[in-house]
């Protein structure tokens, strides 16, 4: 297992093509910009080493047996899948923001399940190829990037009807060494700062898509491979000052980026899956089950940070008791466990495959996310509320360190006796970062946003037995226990109660 | 008389179940109780698990070292882990249940 400084070592041997803010960065690792997302995923290495955390953070590899970084394995119990969502809180714990590398876990554990059941129904051989990379990834620890979502164009036409067809990203050719896919996929988490991707299709297709059903792995510098870094709320405020920046070290969310793939090579070893689109549902499926379980994992390790923050903030203004801001504490608290009981019940209620991993509850995984989709918003508009209007009005580091008027602003923001006002300017803005930015959209979109949830949510809600379980506490259909404990026919018994109310004269 | 398998059920609590249990076991005996005994459960050869969701609760109550008798587990809409449309479960139960027993399938058992 690499350590968090090993990982960003290896960052340096890669070679990638970066464009951000107008500029061509070929030096991901050493780029200020990228600092903190770099940061935030070397902690996820990093926490593996420590004795305190290595219960958590590290699992052994069912293939050969060896101690591996969990963001690398393949869940085989229940309990693997609990701890998963204890490693996601750990981490946010930690960083206060997105720490990227679960998308590529939740890739890897979607791929060994459906590449086991494409060869299981068609004869295939994609489950063996995807074992020998999984166990590279997990051997030389790899991040890996999920590269699901596509471009999409025109939503309302199936890949195949697009009239740009790299809306998706598509096998353009195949040969007998391997294929090459050309297209894109947006908004991929960590992939900068990541050694694979590793791609999945992006929604059910049909015979016509057959092209733009593939799945695979590439290195991050494999040639034809270009990205473009997404822009972040106040992301250049770090290149001016670490106190303005609000999470200096960690940043604000993932770090995402539009991955451009201009006609690149896979070989056939690192193909998982080339034309057979009556497995993209399934994997679709899969894997967004597995990444909306997270959600009440990572997030609330989030809330974790901004409750503690909001309650320092609070008593460095002297109103910790106050009995309306226990109150906002205790309802983000509320909010927040809740959100933990949604990904701890998904993984205690989580199920074993044909492939022999362990899959979660996916409807309990999707109610997970569409809490998380509201309820974050809601912790963190307290937090906001507790912080006062001070977060929206801070001066800037830099007029801090101007003698004439420095010390007169410290007066302005200065809280109770005993507490450095440059303390309460740090807090202040870690929860402007937290609360203000773009961990918001991201709650709500990232894993997919609402309505995929309740479409996953009303396929999966069983709506004729709750309508049977009504129709026999209603008396509609015949209750056979019921009648076991009263010892006569229902309609018996009924019959026999309404004979003994009293008839009005 | 021909001694006929015998097979010993067992239900998880169903708490939460994504079928009707009791249902699949009635239309289950339907199909193959001609075979076998679902009424013996002393030493039988053959244990169906019946659980209503894929959680599977029985299949960890019921260890294998505990009850080493062969097999066969209901998970909800899955049987041993395979998805199966819930209309098809009496018959997929019953084929695995014959086929595990090695017997013929009943059109074939002079039915």
């Amino acid at each position: 297992m690499m350590t968090g400084k090993e990982y960003i070592e290896s960052l340096r041997k890669l070679n990638l093509e970066v464009y951000f803010m107008g500029k061509k960065i070929t030096r991901v690792a050493d780029e200020p910009m990228f600092q903190p997302h770099i940061h935030t995923a070397a902690m996820t290495y990093e926490l593996a080493h420590d004795p305190e955390y290595e219960a958590i953070m590290t699992a052994h590899s069912h293939l050969d047996g060896a101690k591996i970084n969990r963001f690398t394995h393949i869940h085989h119990s229940i309990d693997d899948l609990v701890k998963k969502v204890r490693m996601m809180r750990l981490l946010g714990q930690k960083t206060g923001t997105c720490f990227q590398r679960c998308v590529g876990l939740d890739a890897l554990n979607a791929l060994y399940c459906t590449t086991y059941d494409m060869d299981q129904k068609n004869g295939t051989a994609y489950h063996q190829a995807f074992r020998v990379f999984l166990a590279q990834v997990q051997q030389k620890d790899l991040m890996s990037a999920g590269a699901m979502t596509d471009p999409r164009g025109d939503r309302s036409l199936r890949p195949s009807q697009q009239k740009n067809p790299n809306a998706y990203l598509h096998i353009s050719k195949r040969t007998k060494d391997g294929i090459i896919v050309k297209g894109a996929k947006a908004h991929i988490t960590g992939v900068i700062n990541s050694h694979e991707i590793v791609a999945l299709p992006t929604r059910a297709m049909g015979a016509d898509d057959a092209d733009f059903a593939v799945a695979f792995a590439v290195p991050v510098d494999a040639p034809g491979i270009r990205y473009i870094f997404s822009r972040q709320t106040n992301d250049s405020r770090r290149l001016e000052s670490p106190l303005d920046a609000g999470n200096p070290k960690y940043a604000i969310v993932g770090g995402e980026a539009i991955i451009v793939f201009d006609n690149v090579f896979v070989p056939w070893e690192r193909v998982f899956m080339a034309g057979e689109h009556e497995f993209c549902g399934s994997l679709v499926e899969t894997f967004a089950g597995y990444h909306r379980s997270n959600y009440g994992g990572c997030k609330v390790g989030l809330a974790d940070v901004v409750i503690g923050a909001s309650h320092w903030i609070a008593d460095a203004h002297g109103v910790a008791k106050a009995s309306h801001i226990v109150d906002k504490l205790t309802d983000m608290i509320a909010l927040a466990e809740t959100c933990w009981s949604c990904s701890l019940a998904c993984s205690y209620e989580g199920h074993k495959t044909p492939s022999g991993a362990y899959n979660i509850n996916p409807m309990l995984a999707n109610v997970t996310k569409l809490n998380i989709t509201q309820m974050v918003y809601e912790w963190m508009r307290i937090a906001q509320d507790i912080a006062g209007g001070k977060i929206i009005t801070l001066p800037a580091e830099k007029d801090l360190d101007l003698p004439e008027i420095g010390e007169i602003l410290r007066e302005c923001f200065r809280g109770k006796e005993g507490v450095a006002v440059d303390d309460i300017f740090k807090m202040l803005r870690l929860v402007e970062n937290m609360s203000v930015g773009a961990g918001l959209p991201e709650a709500m979109h990232g894993a997919g946003s609402p309505a995929a949830q309740k479409i996953m949510i009303a396929r999966r809600s069983g709506i004729e037995r709750k309508r049977q379980y009504a129709e026999t506490v209603a008396g509609i259909l015949k209750d056979e226990k019921f009648e076991t404990i009263v010892g006569m026919p229902e309609k018996e018994y009924w019959d026999d109660v309404r004979a003994k109310i009293p008839k009005k004269d | 008389m021909t001694l006929r398998a015998s097979i010993e059920v067992k239900y998880c609590g169903g708490c939460n179940p994504e079928i009707d249990r009791g249902r699949l076991v009635r239309e289950v005996k339907a199909v193959i109780g001609d075979l076998v005994n679902f009424d013996s459960f002393e030493s039988p050869d053959l244990l169906l698990l019946v659980n209503g969701c894929a959680h599977a609760c029985l299949d960890e109550e019921v260890t294998v070292i505990d009850r080493p008798e062969t097999r066969v587990s209901v998970q909800g809409t899955r049987v041993n882990w395979r998805s199966i449309p819930e209309a098809d479960l009496p018959g997929a139960v019953a084929n695995c249940i014959l086929e595990i027993l090695n017997l013929p399938p009943p059109d074939l058992a002079g039915r």
